[in-house]
């Protein structure tokens, strides 16, 4: 029967919270909290919603977000202004109203009890690893660009405790100098990927994600969340499949969470 | 949830129910081929009040695993699609897919895209088996999307009037054509498919279009061309359903750009005895339940009792003709 958990509601934006330093802080990233209470209460890490723009029918899709976060009835997204859209989501004042679709798609793998978590997020790829982490403990690995980016490193830090964030910065001038697929072919990212029981969780830039499918040693169980253009996101229109070794599958269903070594990497564009 | 209460109560004096092709339906609102998964597990309940049935994905005589690359891309008012009938093949909606949309007592209605006459056959012959869960076959004649799909045949009268005869001596319940708005002369493409015996005709499917990646410096889609749809096509759609109802009496199905209560009030006057909604739902997942209370308060407001007798009333000012 008719028995899908997907819903689309309104929803008040109780704060925004620019991330990014210096003069390109409008670009992001921003912190959007959403009085979302049953969209909430029903997301799980790795899934994620649609997201008005503002009024009308320009620009005329939803665009694709992480949920980054759940504290009681509300949820956090992170937005990195790419485009038109994005551009308008970073613009809405607190108390303006969104239409929210979600929660869309599977979530990563719950970890079983005696395995250690390892997260490991390209930029704003931080989003739902943030919450991943703070569901279930473990550390995250945090690469971005440079110290523009500090806002989002302090957030991090504010979520799941300093104790559990390593960050790398390309340029050096924030954390270590490096990525994380730098970092783990170090000898200390060696040294943390040989502990028993580790699990991987990644989200970022899709180099980063194929570069991590190439490079983790294979008895690691590897999930990565993909970033796909999306249309409908309850399962429909077959807009945002990805290629996997089961075939084209939906990022919208079947995802965006997928094991890391099922997806044709080579194929994506 | 039952189709009882899927169609609203939104104005208990309003009749909302649409005889179409040999098919009657609780509300004018159908939702389009392609927008709406084949698992109910899936299906946003919220969306379904209001509608009165729902077309399958493109079905094909095998599985298709849909075009490669990029397959979805924003534009004004509007979104292009190049999906490419990615679906299990018509075997496998017939043994698993269906008996799970139809035990959901909405109507569902088959959409079919032979990739030639000798297909047709085989392709009806799954469905004819599935007896009353299939409430009207929609024969394709639009996809743009592929090579050997049925955009071909509906761009000629002659194409269209070869599919259909085909379809018609296989298929003996409702048939529906859905027609592409790349067939230059939409009059005469519509009298060919009702010659040929279609019960309804759905005018129309998405638009050619293309778009360009400036950062590769190729074109978006594998294919080059996609089908454009939402906002933006409207009025190119209403035009179509005009000269379309101008040259028959078959029962019309409007598509192409609905967003809104208002695109199907224009839709109906211009003589669309229904309506597809598509790419609005990507927008707005209350679309369908929006569209009837908004039209069964017009309908209201103009003093009639059924939403039908909207139909083809914007057409008696002689002054427009």
């Amino acid at each position: 029967m008719c028995s899908g958990t997907v819903e689309e509601r309104s929803a008040r934006l109780v704060a925004r919270t620019f991330l990014g330093g210096g003069a390109a802080r409008e670009r992001g990233p921003l912190l959007l909290e959403l009085d979302a209470p049953e969209i909430a209460a029903k997301s799980l890490p790795g899934q994620f919603l649609l997201v008005t723009c503002g009024e009308g029918s320009d620009p005329f899709l939803l665009r694709p977000l992480a949920v980054a976060g759940v504290r009681g009835e509300v949820l956090s997204l992170l937005v990195q202004v790419r485009g038109e859209g994005t551009r308008r989501l970073a613009a809405l004042a607190p108390g303006s109203v969104l239409r929210l679709r979600g929660p869309l798609g599977t979530p990563f793998t719950t970890p079983k009890e005696a395995e250690r978590l390892l997260c490991i997020a390209g930029g704003v790829g931080a989003a739902p690893l943030l919450f991943m982490a703070e569901r279930w403990g473990g550390s995250v690995l945090l690469g971005v660009p440079d110290a523009s980016w500090e806002g989002l490193v302090h957030h991090c830090v504010s979520r799941i405790g300093s104790s559990k964030v390593t960050v790398l910065s390309d340029d050096g001038s924030l954390g270590e100098k490096g990525n994380p697929c730098s970092f783990l072919a170090s000898e200390k990212g060696s040294a943390l990927l040989a502990f028993p029981n580790t699990r991987i969780c990644a989200c970022g830039p899709t180099g980063m994600l194929a570069a991590l499918a190439e490079a983790l040693p294979p008895s690691l169980p590897y999930e990565a969340s993909l970033e796909t253009r999306m249309g409908c996101g309850y399962g429909g229109c077959l807009g945002c499949v990805v290629p996997t070794e089961r075939g084209r599958l939906r990022a919208c269903v079947e995802g965006p969470v997928f094991a890391g070594r099922e997806v044709r990497w080579h194929e994506l564009g | 949830m039952s189709w009882d209460d899927v169609c609203g109560k939104s104005n208990p004096g309003v009749r909302l129910s649409v005889c179409l092709g040999g098919v009657t339906l609780a509300s004018p609102v159908l939702l389009a081929s392609g927008v709406w998964p084949m698992d109910p597990s899936l299906w946003p309940v919220q969306t379904l009040r209001g509608v009165g049935g729902i077309c399958s994905k493109g079905l094909t005589l095998e599985p298709r695993e849909g075009n490669s690359g990029i397959r979805i891309w924003e534009t004004p008012c509007g979104v292009l699609n190049s999906i490419g009938l990615q679906n299990r093949g018509v075997r496998v909606f017939v043994e698993e897919e269906l008996p799970r949309m139809a035990a959901t007592g909405i109507p569902v209605i088959a959409n079919v895209a032979p990739a030639g006459s000798v297909e047709m056959e085989p392709l009806l012959a799954p469905l004819r088996s599935a007896g009353a869960s299939v409430v009207a076959v929609e024969l394709n004649l639009s996809c743009p999307n592929v090579a050997d799909g049925g955009m071909a045949w509906g761009k000629t009268p002659e194409g269209i009037r070869e599919a259909v005869r085909a379809a018609r001596g296989c298929w003996p319940g409702p048939l529906w054509v859905k027609l592409t708005p790349q067939a230059p002369d939409m009059a005469a493409a519509v009298r060919a498919a009702e010659d040929c015996g279609a019960d309804a005709v759905v005018v129309a499917n998405t638009w050619l279009g293309a778009a360009m990646d400036l950062k590769r410096r190729r074109p978006v889609f594998d294919r080059i061309v996609a089908g454009l749809s939402g906002p933006a096509v409207f009025p190119l759609s209403l035009r179509c359903v005009w000269e379309a109802a101008e040259a028959t009496t078959v029962p019309l199905i409007g598509s192409g750009g609905i967003a809104s209560w208002e695109n199907v009030a224009a839709m109906l006057l211009a003589g669309a005895t229904a309506v597809q909604v598509g790419s609005g739902l990507f927008r707005d997942l209350d679309l369908p339940g929006k569209i009837v209370d908004g039209l069964a308060a017009y309908t209201a407001s103009s003093g009639f009792g059924e939403i039908s007798d909207l139909v083809g009333t914007g057409r008696k000012y002689s002054e427009y003709r």
